[in-house]
């Protein structure tokens, strides 16, 4: 039990409780009444004074209840709190997650009903601010709490700055609404360090200006990937306000990939992952919609996590120690694949399920549905420029194309002037490269037209590539395995007789996928609207056309280059992140519908540009105007063109939900309040003073009703 | 209980008796289980023989008995001589008493008007069937305003005399209905008075024997028991009629209280509680039935009644079942 302000109530009882003693110790005054004999009521008095149990403490009811009274109300002075913290005069800060995995379902509110995760932490949160000191009742403005509202989940924002009103607190935590994004706390922390109350010292020191030290309130469920990076100041206090349970369910989507097959791009496969935290073995139904309608139903057995959950209600031991939980077992993940055989586009949707129902125990929604945009089947076409070379001719012959063209150099320019070159899904610049004739310098000033292009044996500028002129033999030494142009390959044994070394600008954003012992030798580069991928030594000069590695680079090369600007990714939106788009020039009536089912009004800008964000929930996301189509997009019944976007949580550290005991921040470890304490900071003078009217009620009661005599 | 607030003083008869009283009280006439004798001839029939119309029997002459008696018709048809027996006809002694003390000026509606008006109408009926009837105000010395007064008062020797504050006597016949309306009306109460030796005052000036009814509440701090034994001993079949008021009965008091007796200036401290009520009531009726018990085991006729009930109730049915009246 904390006092507030205990002075005044120590005044008060001072003054007003021997005062009600003087008062009671004086003669009763009693009113003079005549009646006609006091012979019964004598006999009357005697026989209820001789009957009445307790007569002096009966007699003194009404001064108990009176003092009752009277000490409810100085205690409703001092501002008695009920387990409070002394936090007068304090400065909190209040981060709230948003999260995803903060909408998960597994808490309870007073009355019993489920409430999410941030439902519980907006309340614990409305409590501490009820609980905050408002200074004393004379004197409102000095010595009352402050605190600032953060929301969290991806980004963080400041709902709130620093106040003592409690009206906006709590307003600015009940406007916290839930996203589908992930957690950032690091960005948090800072926003909180940055708006911390400083110290005055101007005066004297202005450089000595000291924050003051504040208590950190984090309502999260703790599933924070990158709590270690926060720092808050070791001068703060953190506390951790657990919301969720550690033992909570749930079955997620947490990878959704959409493959074509390279030779018959017709067939589509999807490739989905689904995590489970259930301790024991589930199968689940994952279904599969296409443009709407379900198209398959394929079960997937999920192992068990493991975790040893005690029985159900299994008693605890009397006195035994408290056995700590033991950790939640990491979530286990599965996958199942759907084969189908699609040419066009489509919109895919991927729904966890159990018997036609959503999965029981699963306490998270958004994450048991997924979307993709698939983009129709595609044949690359592809056109070749410069020097001619039968192993590169062959190669790409051999390759599943649409269209395989050989230009020259005078052809290739022709048609970046009159715009034919974007029929071509990627271009292979053999030995050539604009520009670099005119300088002679193999360094050319101009950058690639818009495209696609794969540079063997030259150096384009513009790219920040920096061409150092022709060089000895050299050995590969180290390559990016994982990049698409280089899966499968194996670039060991090439031996490379002329190289051709080069140099990365610093943040040109040019990275190299392969390195040999005097430089890069493969780099992925862009400018504008180009992008390459840069062979910078002559194939023809090593051994390399001669292993299977080349046809392989060839291929994924093309692929990755072709499909880059027709994948999927240019169709997934990033939770937190924005939509950010380019719409054919002269579109009007852009309108972007939400999957809530709400409509709003685009604007593009003078380059076809739009911009919607933040994306804060999953779903279907479709931008539509009334104009010409672009490649990929379709046309309504209504006359609209649409392009369809999709928003997924596709998570797996967002949808392991199971709630954290602790977290581990880069200067603390924070230990979860529990519930009792977290809600412990209540106000009690206005019960208090409640209190007081009930007992002089009750005491006006007893007196009209003369219990006591 | 508490002082009536401003009393009203009845003035003549028809404040005391409204016409329509009078009617349902013309045709009743007073009665007792005992029998009396009476010393003038009345309109009650008695038991004893004597000279009226209502005949009763036959005896043998005998000698000197008053020829008028005889019963010439048998004697002409039997030849011998017989006598006609009538019943006599005698007037009844009634008493009434009525309290005019302090203590009866209180309640609403007051006591003492309730009195007075009971004292009038059974008067009435004791008039109207030629009985004697006679009437005793008991009161005592009172301060100021509220002292002993009116014709009473001058009629009783020198104001208060041993708790009597005055009475009439002998009244007899219904032109005496008047006075008797006007000795109630001068009656003002107050004061404090024995009921002792009012009892025994009235016991030694009664004459004859009768009815007795006694108007109180008896509330009186020496006791009963005492003046009631005297007023016993002669031979009166004496009725107790404990007259109320409803605020006696139900108190209507709260607060912390003095409550000072207004005849003898005795106090009280009380904190009107419910306990405290509930005991004052279970001793109101512990008292009344004590009371009423000791006048069962002397053969005498208690009745209680509340000031606030009509004088009908009182006359034509409470004592009409007790065979006061009939």
């Amino acid at each position: 039990m904390t006092w507030l302000t205990p002075m005044y109530a120590a005044v008060a009882a001072g003054i007003a409780i021997p005062t009600l003693l003087l008062l009671y110790f004086l003669k009763l005054r009693r009113r003079d009444v005549e009646v006609s004999s006091t012979l019964l009521w004598k006999k009357a008095i005697q026989d209820v004074y001789a009957n009445a149990p307790f007569q002096r403490l009966r007699r003194n009811l009404l001064l108990f209840l009176q003092l009752l009274a009277l000490v409810g109300l100085i205690l409703a002075l001092g501002q008695v709190q009920f387990r409070g913290r002394a936090v007068a005069g304090g400065r909190h800060i209040i981060l709230i997650d948003r999260s995803g995995s903060m909408a998960a379902v597994d808490e309870l509110d007073p009355r019993g009903d489920a409430v999410s995760r941030l439902n519980e932490a907006k309340r614990q949160a409305i409590s501490l601010v009820d609980a905050m000191s408002e200074g004393s009742v004379f004197a409102r403005a000095s010595g009352g709490d402050e605190a600032m509202v953060i929301a969290f989940a991806g980004g963080a924002e400041v709902r709130q700055a620093f106040t003592s009103d409690k009206g906006l607190l709590k307003s600015a935590i009940e406007s916290i609404t839930p996203t589908d994004g992930p957690t950032s706390i690091e960005e948090a922390v800072r926003l909180a360090a940055a708006h911390k109350p400083r110290r005055s010292g101007a005066e004297t020191d202005p450089a000595g200006e000291q924050p003051l030290p504040v208590t950190i309130h984090v309502y999260s469920d703790g599933r924070l990937p990158d709590a270690e990076k926060a720092r808050p100041d070791p001068a703060d206090t953190v506390l951790y306000h657990r919301t969720g349970k550690a033992a909570a369910l749930n079955f997620a989507i947490v990878g959704l990939r959409a493959e074509r097959s390279y030779d018959n791009p017709n067939k589509l496969s999807i490739f989905v992952a689904v995590q489970s935290n259930d301790p024991q073995a589930r199968t689940v139904d994952v279904e599969m919609s296409i443009d709407g309608s379900i198209a398959a139903i394929r079960p997937l057995s999920l192992p068990g996590t493991g975790a040893v959950e005690p029985p159900p209600g299994a008693p605890a031991k009397e006195g035994a120690a408290p056995i700590a939980a033991p950790p939640a077992a990491e979530p286990v993940s599965s996958g199942v694949v759907f084969q189908l055989d699609r040419g066009q586009g489509a919109l895919v949707q991927v729904r966890v399920r159990s018997g036609g129902a959503p999965v029981v125990g699963d306490v998270l929604d958004a994450d048991d549905r997924a979307w993709l945009v698939v983009p129709p089947a595609k044949k690359m076409s592809v056109a070749v420029v410069g020097r001619d070379d039968l192993f590169l001719t062959s190669a790409l012959s051999g390759l599943p194309l649409s269209r395989l063209d050989v230009l020259t150099t005078s052809q290739f320019e022709q048609r970046a002037r009159d715009g034919g070159l974007g029929q071509y899904d990627v271009v292979v610049l053999n030995g050539w490269s604009p520009g670099a004739d005119a300088t002679g310098s193999g360094t050319p000033a101009s950058s690639l037209p818009a495209g696609r292009y794969l540079v063997l044996g030259a150096v384009p500028g513009g790219m920040g590539i920096t061409d150092k002129g022709r060089a000895d033999a050299a050995d590969v030494v180290d390559w990016r395995r994982d990049h698409p142009a280089l899966r499968f390959a194996n670039l060991a044994s090439i031996q490379i007789a002329v190289s051709n070394p080069v140099e990365l600008v610093r943040d040109s954003g040019a990275i190299a996928l392969a390195t040999a012992d005097n430089g890069p030798i493969i780099i992925e580069a862009g400018a504008g609207d180009a992008r390459a991928i840069v062979v910078p030594f002559n194939p023809g000069d090593s051994d390399w056309p001669f292993k299977p590695s080349f046809v392989l680079f060839l291929a994924s090369t093309i692929n990755y280059l072709g499909e880059d600007s027709f994948s999927t990714g240019g169709h997934m939106l990033t939770l937190g992140g924005a939509l950010s788009d380019r719409i054919p020039a002269g579109a009007t009536n852009v309108q972007l519908l939400l999957p809530g089912g709400e409509r709003q009004a685009l604007t593009s800008g003078l380059d076809g540009r739009v911009d919607y964000g933040p994306i804060n929930t999953v779903g279907v996301y479709e931008l539509s105007w009334v104009g010409t189509p672009g490649p990929t997009d379709f046309t309504n019944a209504a006359g609209r063109v649409v392009r369809t976007f999709v928003a997924d949580m596709l998570s797996p550290v967002e949808s392991d939900i199971a709630a954290a005991e602790r977290i581990a921040l880069a200067t603390t470890l924070v230990q979860a309040q529990t519930q009792r304490e977290s809600e412990s900071q209540r106000d009690l003078w206005p019960w208090l003073i409640l209190a007081a009217l009930g007992i002089a009620m009750f005491e006006w009661f007893i007196y009209n009703r003369k219990v006591y005599l | 209980m508490l002082r009536t607030t401003n009393p009203t003083r009845p003035q003549g008869v028809e404040d005391l008796l409204s016409p329509a009283l009078i009617a349902r009280l013309d045709p009743l006439d007073l009665s007792s289980k005992r029998v009396f004798f009476g010393k003038l001839k009345g309109e009650r029939r008695s038991k004893k023989r004597g000279q009226s119309v209502e005949f009763a029997d036959h005896r043998s002459y005998v000698s000197g008995d008053d020829i008028r008696h005889i019963d010439w018709n048998i004697f002409a048809r039997l030849d011998s001589l017989f006598l006609k027996l009538f019943l006599e006809e005698e007037d009844l002694s009634l008493n009434i008493v009525i309290d005019a003390s302090a203590s009866a000026d209180t309640g609403e509606p007051g006591k003492f008007l309730f009195m007075q008006k009971a004292a009038m109408a059974l008067g009435y009926v004791g008039l109207v069937n030629l009985n004697r009837v006679s009437i005793t105000a008991m009161g005592g010395e009172a301060s100021g305003d509220s002292g002993p007064s009116g014709e009473g008062a001058a009629r009783a020797a020198g104001g208060v005399m041993g708790g009597v504050m005055g009475a009439l006597r002998d009244l007899r016949g219904k032109r005496r209905t008047h006075d008797l309306a006007r000795f109630l009306c001068s009656l003002t109460p107050g004061g404090t008075f024995s009921f002792r030796e009012a009892a025994t005052r009235i016991a030694l000036a009664r004459r004859g024997k009768g009815i007795m009814l006694i108007f109180s509440d008896f509330f009186f701090k020496e006791g009963y028991e005492d003046g009631l034994r005297r007023l016993l001993g002669h031979g009166y079949d004496v009725f107790c009629i404990q007259v109320l008021s409803p605020q006696e009965e139900d108190p209507t008091l709260a607060g912390d209280l003095r409550l000072k007796d207004m005849e003898d200036a005795d106090s009280a401290e009380v904190t009107i509680s419910s306990p405290l009520l509930k005991r004052y009531k279970a001793n109101l009726a512990g008292f009344r039935a004590q009371l009423h018990a000791f006048c069962l085991r002397r053969d005498m006729t208690f009745l209680s009644i509340r000031s606030d009930a009509p004088i009908e109730t009182l006359v034509l049915d409470a004592l009409r079942k007790r065979g006061v009246v009939k």
